[in-house]
């Protein structure tokens, strides 16, 4: 009896210590926690003082979890950048990692409630919608007129005259690879597809795991098949998307598209990606080849996440070339597109200093400059101002190289120009075919069915 | 009595905070999830339409992936009740059977993989399936089955099977606590009965201790069933629903709809039926465990 | 003569099958002390495994990235990496995190079982119209996926102004909790026999009484391991975190797993320090918990 009274006593104690620790929550005490909070994620001291009338606070929402290096890191500074210089603003940073930033984002615009500045997509799946109902607030280029934008990186956030966003990256892929392994192998850089072949052949003998993939998301192997539908179409290569986006014609009648994919299978069947690539994901792929473990990875030309977990020495033995076109090909190794995918867009609704913020972060000598010297990444601006000769000698100089040798400024990945449930179709369609359930042909008849399919529903609204 | 127990004010106080918050939790969206089912709602902000039964015609008449997710939840679940069940069972009666030292050491060993996040899990599975640097490929091997190796969790042939290990493999604790409980509860008196009745250990156990089980086996079955059509997290760790979609369980295709396809008119008309289906099952098996226990 | 014969012959077969007894008792020992053995060595075969792991993520935690790559599926560290430590605990923010989690869960968890308690009372016990309308309703909890009811609860918690705070998150996992409660609960309550409770009503006890100082007591065993099962899923839980909860001082411990799981984090070893340290505190509590569930578990056994 006494027992059970001790406990109703504790649990209704506890009560109303939460009814105190919400009050807590609310924003009224709890400064210690909150400057310690801060002290180990750089980030600025929100809440421990009651925010006075000149100050105002600047909401960034972005994927970029890790604030200790790439982007994250280029965010986090400039921020306090910003701040230190305009001590009337405050500017606090939400990051979710990718897979649950996606649901949050959704969940903001469903409830209209989208923080002042967010990380997009422009893309019709993501952008579009949101602009559609009006929740993002148009931007004035005309700020940035003189930053070295690359033109194409444009396409995806203007909507008739009209911007809704800042592009802010620049995507490109290219091979990696171990020097030290090829050495020992007596292996030369491809130059051609069948060289490729040959040079997995020979891994292969020796009991080597050629190329580091990640397969558990279709989306990596898929741009690899855009990149050779390019090479081997580089000047028709658009009807992809027109047969995607406006069923224009079947994809098994496009030869390219169906070249492609038994390109990408022919890879596979050579044992060309490592043994385990359908299951793995980005992380699996990259220490595959950071352990030298496969003599090849194929990702996006980004210094910083190369470098960002090699072992010791192992940075010196990376280097880089264009994936290889066929020696028949009518394109060329650097026929592929860098991609502008992501960009940064202003809520509706956000006070004129989100703006000024926004404007100043994406100009060259913030932006560009700083994701290269801290990222080692490329943005949508030119970079060769901020380039050393340091750099030009190491590995961020050939990646670096390799974006100059591409040869096609943007663009949408065909894929991504129809709706979101083909894309899942396709995805699944990928995954179906790569595990060896169904044939190429097969795949590309339930494609052209699934996409039929999809079109309608959009024309019928 | 029936004045005490039948007080209305002390009925509403009691009730009142849980199944307001039910009601408001769960209760409220599952209404709306109703609603958004007879719609084309993107999840998305901006417009959407009335498009009546479309959504549940189209479940039934061209959506294998549905069929397929729910295959694999029933296959799941008929797989979980005979080994989980039966191992837990067992394990129960062995350690009850052990006595001392330890009983008491392995009664708490065996409920501590349920303490360890599911995120372990699926990184020690993808880690055990490797095909290069496996367990299970090196102990084939090892033997000299090399012919038996493979990529498990990507090969159409094993994929679905690896999967539903997995979730069996990480299903033990809680039954185990149950059936545990349900031996201990048995008095002992009726051991001592049997024996003197000259009943060997063996009848012992199938006569007296499995049908005194009977209510733990329907609590585990029941969870069993219901933890089977919910399996999501573990398949996002590892094979994420592949090859094509023949590993995916219904939650995971929900989700899917929902958050990734701008679908979440369509997800929730899928959600409805899932729960639909879901009572359904219930209903069904308490029907079979009256029948049982009529007998 | 006949009669001593026939006595001795009797003093024979008692003897001889008492020597038969004997023998036969120690084959039953023998048998018994191998069945025994063999029992517990399969028994801690299959719970070895079930261990492993356990072993394995603090192995790992302890070598660095490359390990996971090797020949043998644990690895002897050439050198104690007690530094992914150090990385795990300081990048990963674990000290915040972690406070608010020891304010949610153990919040939500407390509260869940008050709530599972009264609730599973009146369906047990108490006697009016819509119980079991309202049982169903609860029991349909269990069977809601919980994915299709994170967009309306963030818009309606928006609306109430509990969005981002500790109330977001311990209403959403109090109200998950309690179906799974009140289901156990339940049958736990009606397993005891309520003359107990009717003849305290009748001595004058209130209802409230009774089911705090009367009925809580005797399933104890039982709201134990409901406090067990709400504390394991409030504390690995992330999705409703992450949508519910947006600002920095108020994540919880999950988070910090997921600072390290983005698709650019590839520092395998750190991610498996962050994995131990979150998953350490449920195994300790369950520990300490563990003899007192069981003790319950025996007392009821006793009782019966």
């Amino acid at each position: 009896m006494k027992r059970s009274t001790r406990l109703l006593a504790l649990m209704l104690s506890m009560l109303f210590v939460l009814l105190l620790a919400s009050g807590c929550g609310g924003g009224t005490s709890g400064s210690e926690a909150t400057s310690q909070a801060s002290a180990a994620t750089g980030e600025p001291a929100q809440n421990d003082t009651p925010a006075s009338d000149d100050v105002v606070t600047i909401t960034v929402f972005s994927p970029n979890v890790d604030r200790s290096s790439e982007r994250g890191l280029v965010e986090e500074m400039l921020a306090n950048e910003y701040m230190a210089e305009h001590p009337n603003v405050r500017i606090v940073s939400e990051t979710l990692e990718n897979e649950s930033y996606k649901p949050k984002l959704k969940a903001y615009i469903a409830s209209n409630s989208l923080p002042d500045i967010f990380y997009i997509w422009d893309q019709p799946t993501w952008l579009d919608p949101v602009v559609e109902a009006g929740q993002v607030e148009p931007l004035d280029p005309a700020y940035l007129t003189d930053q070295d934008f690359t033109e194409a990186s444009w396409d995806g956030v203007m909507y008739g005259e009209e911007c809704y966003g800042l592009p802010n990256q620049s995507e490109f892929y290219i091979m990696y690879y171990n020097k030290e392994i090829f050495a020992d192998n007596n292996l030369e850089i491809p130059t051609s597809f069948e060289d490729l072949l040959a040079v997995s052949k020979t891994l292969r003998d020796n009991g080597i795991q050629p190329c580091a993939m990640s397969g558990k998301e279709q989306w990596l192997g898929n741009n690899l098949i855009w990149n050779m539908m390019i090479q081997l179409d580089p000047e028709g290569f658009p009807e992809s998307r027109e047969i995607t986006a406006n069923r224009t014609g079947r994809y098994a009648d496009y030869a390219p598209f169906v070249d492609a994919q038994s390109r990408f299978m022919e890879l596979v069947d050579a044992g060309f990606f490592h043994d385990n690539w359908l299951n793995a994901d980005n992380s699996e792929m990259y220490n595959m080849f950071a352990s030298a473990q496969t003599a090849m990875m194929y990702f996006a030309g980004s210094y910083g996440f190369i470098t960002s977990n090699l072992p010791e020495g192992m940075e010196d033995k990376v280097g880089t070339f264009l994936f290889p076109a066929s020696a028949n090909d009518p394109g060329d190794n650097g026929d592929m597109c860098a991609q502008y995918v992501t960009c940064y867009s202003i809520a509706k609704g956000a006070p004129q200093e989100a703006f000024d913020y926004l404007y100043w972060m994406m100009e060259k000598e913030h932006y560009t400059k700083y994701c290269w010297d801290h990222a080692g990444q490329l943005t949508a601006q030119d970079v060769a101002e901020y380039v050393s000769d340091a750099d030009k000698a190491g590995l961020k100089g050939d990646i670096l190289d390799m974006s100059n040798s591409v040869n096609i400024a943007g663009g949408l990945i065909w894929s991504e120009t129809l709706n979101s449930t083909f894309v899942s179709a396709y995805t699944d369609l990928l995954s179906t075919m790569w595990s060896g359930m169904i044939g190429v042909d097969d795949m590309i008849a339930q494609l052209d069915t699934v996409a039929d399919e999809c079109y309608e529903e959009i024309q019928n609204g | 009595m029936s004045k005490t127990f039948g007080n209305k004010k002390t009925i509403f106080l009691m009730v009142f905070p849980g199944i307001a918050l039910i009601l408001f939790v769960i209760f409220i969206p599952i209404l709306i999830s109703l609603y958004y089912g007879f719609t084309n709602y993107s999840g998305f902000a901006g417009s959407y339409s009335w498009v009546g039964l479309s959504n549940y015609i189209r479940i039934f008449t061209k959506d294998p992936q549905f069929w397929n997710c729910l295959k694999l939840a029933f296959q799941q679940a008929v797989i979980r009740v005979i080994i989980v069940d039966g191992v837990c069972i067992v394990m129960a009666i062995a350690i009850d059977y052990m006595a001392g030292r330890w009983e008491s050491l392995f009664r708490v060993v065996f409920f501590i993989p349920c303490t360890i996040s599911v995120v372990v899990w699926g990184k020690l599975f993808v880690q055990v399936f490797n095909p290069s640097y496996g367990l299970i490929n090196k102990l084939l091997n090892g033997v000299g089955l090399s012919s038996l190796a493979r990529n498990w969790l990507s090969d159409p042939n094993t994929a679905v099977w690896s999967v539903h290990f997995m979730i069996i493999w990480i299903a033990f604790g809680w039954s185990f606590l149950y059936y545990y409980a349900g031996v201990k509860n048995i008095s002992g008196d009726l051991y001592e009965a049997a024996m003197i009745d000259g009943c060997s250990r063996f009848k012992m156990y199938t006569r007296i201790t499995i049908p005194l089980l009977r209510p733990a086996m329907e609590v585990c079955i029941t969870l069993d069933v219901i933890a089977s059509l919910k399996q999501m997290e573990i398949i996002m760790l590892t094979t994420n629903g592949g090859p094509g979609y023949q590993t995916r369980f219904l939650a995971n295709y929900i989700y899917q709809l929902a958050f990734d396809n701008n679908q979440y008119g369509y997800g929730n008309a899928v959600s409805v039926i899932f729960v639909i289906v879901c009572i359904l099952t219930m209903v069904l098996l308490r029907r079979l465990f009256a029948v049982i226990n009529k007998d | 003569m006949a009669n001593v014969d026939l006595a001795q012959f009797a003093d024979n077969i008692d003897k001889s099958f008492n020597k038969n007894n004997r023998d036969q008792n120690s084959i039953a020992r023998k048998t018994k002390a191998f069945a025994r053995t063999a029992n517990i060595v399969l028994v801690g075969l299959f719970a070895l495994v079930q261990l492993f792991p356990l072993v394995w993520m603090v192995n790992y935690s302890l070598t660095t990235s490359a390990a996971v790559y090797g020949d043998s599926i644990l690895v002897w560290p050439e050198e104690f990496m007690w530094d992914n430590y150090v990385k795990a605990w300081t990048s990963g923010n674990v000290a915040r995190y972690g406070l608010n989690t020891l304010i949610v869960v153990p919040g939500s968890v407390l509260l869940s079982l008050f709530i599972t308690m009264l609730l599973s009372y009146a369906f047990t016990r108490m006697q009016w119209k819509l119980r079991s309308a309202f049982y169903g309703i609860t029991m349909l909890g269990l069977m809601i996926p919980l994915h299709v009811t994170l967009l309306p609860n963030y818009l309606s918690f928006q609306a109430l102004g509990i969005a981002d705070s500790y109330w977001g998150l311990i209403i959403p996992y109090t109200a998950f909790n309690l179906p799974f409660g009140v289901f156990m609960m339940t049958s736990f309550i009606k397993s005891n026999p309520v003359s107990v409770e009717e003849a305290a009503i009748i001595d004058g006890a209130s209802v409230w009484r009774v089911v705090f100082q009367i009925v809580a007591p005797m399933v104890a065993p039982a709201l134990i391991t409901v406090a067990i099962m709400d504390f394991l899923s409030c504390w690995n839980e992330f999705i409703m975190a992450a949508i519910f909860i947006s600002k920095e001082t108020l994540k919880t411990l999950p988070f910090s797993i997921y600072l390290f799981q983005g698709a650019y984090m590839s520092d395998y070893a750190v991610q498996f320090a962050v994995l131990t340290i979150v998953a350490m505190p449920p195994v300790i509590a369950y520990l300490l918990m563990s003899k007192k569930m069981t003790k319950g578990i025996m007392l009821g056994a006793i009782k019966e």
